[in-house]
């Protein structure tokens, strides 16, 4: 049965974040009924290729979803341009999700554009009663976004900056290990309930943002056997798997070699162990 | 009810439209969002001996109309091509067309005895890709090499054999009469064009491969032109692409000589692309009073 994956999608709201970040608000109630946190979409402009962004949000009520970003080159300055009322011809929801249930403690550790794929898991996760807890890194306050809205769904939210003018003086990474403890405490106890015969759960990790941070996020809660999900990015162009352009190399496990997997169809999100860290 | 039937020499498609290969999978992908009877046939991925883990990203680099790829063949080889994604291809309502390359002539035949064995109805010796070092580029640019592996495979099988030709290349024609002395039963033309794409901010090219392959609308009057310089210079059957993503280009390129086109960056702009492509195809046969697609083969009068 085929599967409808092109739409046009007509832009409602287009809001400056701070930083030179954008939101931009389409309605779409296929898209908005059917994506799942850690998808894309895939943006029609004027250039030739479409532009794959990271799903912020959904109100499935409304049919509408919300995607971010900055003006880096010629693509996303047009659409980042785009007034109320443009129709844009969108593919949606692509790339897999995000890994979690009910009852886990999600912790989410990002910066730069890859807040807006996190914003959407932890609105999920928040509703569905999880724990929840953000770790976000930027330059300094000037350019830290969505503050008001992970402070409100996450249950501990920390900002970090370099210029120490927000909660944590350092990266992301620096709030993340501020985070662990809670987590590791919460860990304890669920596994003295579940001696008990209480429900499952437990603490994932995701993490979206630079490689570095990525990597670092990783390393830090490897030792203490934490599930770690991480989003990755490479340029792109059908986004639905058939080009296998933009490839991001996985390890081999199990006697399989190294090989090649694709961002928008494997992934984007890659379990942080199977990613062969450049 | 216009017909769109495609008769070659050893094999017939339901209609002209074929899917380039590395741009379609296997089709798995594909068949998830549309119907593959749209398509007259796909040609797979190129399959080689051994497989073949492809190029280090970035793989691809946005042009103005179009795209440069540097994915470097990435297959799974041949044997596991025949256990693990023929058998499906063979199910779909389109025909199959094999796309092999290879390093060595000895790469082609021994890919080819392989496919020769099984039920794919159609073989495109693919001699022209750019990003094989050392490799396929040497072939195409060769019209010896054009015409020693032609004969090779021609020699082991009694399949529709289709040779792709590089447009990277002073004269293409040459190319194209040897693929023919070779006993090709059609030419397919052309494959991408050599380019670069730099970053100035990092004072790097963007592909990782340095160069790669550009495709899409950009270079359709380069292959409109060798279309029908070819189509003038063979007798046998040309199969068309190069920047094709409407209806009107189809009927552009069968105009120039192609009995078939093939249809490839188009996908990547949307699965769904064909399916457009293929309504609006038929609609202008109808309203031109054509009764069949074959008809347009040639139809092009030069000044």
């Amino acid at each position: 049965m085929a599967k409808q994956v092109e739409f046009t999608a007509e832009l409602l709201a287009n809001e400056a974040l701070g930083g030179g970040q954008r939101l931009l608000t389409f309605v779409c109630p296929q898209i908005a009924a059917a994506a799942r946190p850690g998808q894309f979409v895939a943006l029609a402009t004027e250039t030739f290729l479409r532009r794959p962004l990271g799903i912020c949000g959904v109100d499935r009520k409304r049919g509408h979803f919300r995607v971010g970003g900055r003006a880096k080159g010629a693509g996303m300055a047009a659409l980042l341009a785009l007034k109320p009322g443009a129709q844009v011809n969108v593919l949606g929801p692509l790339g897999n999700a995000f890994n979690w249930n009910k009852g886990d403690y999600i912790i989410a550790c990002g910066g730069g554009t890859g807040v807006f794929p996190l914003h959407f898991l932890l609105q999920e996760a928040a509703e569905a009663g999880c724990r929840t807890a953000v770790a976000l890194g930027f330059r300094d306050c000037e350019q830290a976004i969505l503050q008001a809205d992970f402070k409100q769904i996450a249950d501990t939210c920390l900002y970090a900056s370099e210029a120490g003018d927000l909660d944590v003086e350092g990266t992301a990474l620096t709030a993340l290990a501020e985070l662990l403890p809670a987590a590791e405490a919460w860990r304890q106890e669920r596994q003295a309930q579940q001696a008990g015969g209480a429900g499952s759960g437990q603490i994932r990790l995701v993490t979206c943002g630079p490689l570095p941070m990525m990597r670092g996020a990783y390393d830090l809660v490897c030792p203490l056997g934490i599930d770690c999900q991480v989003s990755l990015e490479e340029r792109m162009a059908c986004g639905v798997g058939l080009c296998l352009v933009c490839v991001c190399a996985m390890k081999g496990h199990k006697g399989e070699p190294d090989h090649y997997a694709r961002c928008c169809k494997e992934g984007p999100v890659f379990p942080a162990q199977d990613v062969l860290w450049p | 009810m216009v017909d769109l039937t495609i008769k070659l020499q050893r094999m017939d498609l339901d209609n002209p439209l074929v899917a380039a290969s590395g741009t379609y999978g296997f089709g798995r992908e594909a068949e998830l969002y549309t119907d593959l009877s749209l398509w007259g046939a796909i040609s797979s991925k190129g399959i080689t001996a051994e497989p073949r883990s492809g190029n280090p990203p970035p793989r691809v680099a946005e042009t103005p109309a179009g795209m440069l790829n540097s994915v470097g063949l990435q297959n799974p080889g041949v044997e596991s091509f025949i256990r693990d994604e023929l058998p499906h291809m063979l199910s779909f309502p389109c025909k199959t067309v094999v796309n092999v390359a290879g390093s060595l002539v000895e790469d082609y035949e021994r890919v080819c005895r392989l496919v020769a064995q099984t039920e794919a109805p159609a073989i495109e010796l693919n001699l022209s890709c750019p990003n094989v070092h050392g490799g396929c580029m040497s072939f195409g640019a060769d019209p010896r090499a054009v015409e020693a592996v032609t004969r090779r495979v021609r020699a082991i099988t009694d399949k529709e054999i289709w040779v792709k030709l590089t447009p990277n290349i002073t004269d293409i024609t040459e190319a194209a009469r040897a693929a023919e002395a070779g006993g090709a039963d059609a030419i397919s033309l052309i494959n991408t064009l050599l380019g670069m794409a730099i970053d100035i901010n990092t004072r790097r090219p963007i592909l990782k491969n340095n160069t790669g392959g550009l495709s899409g609308p950009a270079v359709k009057p380069v292959a409109l032109r060798m279309v029908s310089e070819v189509y003038r210079a063979v007798q046998i059957p040309i199969i068309g692409m190069g920047g094709i993503v409407t209806a009107e280009d189809v009927v552009a390129f069968m105009l120039a000589g192609a009995s078939a086109v093939q249809i490839g960056t188009a996908n990547l702009l949307s699965p769904h692309r064909i399916e457009h492509i293929h309504a609006d195809l038929l609609a202008w046969l109808d309203r031109k009073g054509c009764r069949t697609a074959a008809e347009l083969t040639g139809g092009l009068k030069l000044w």
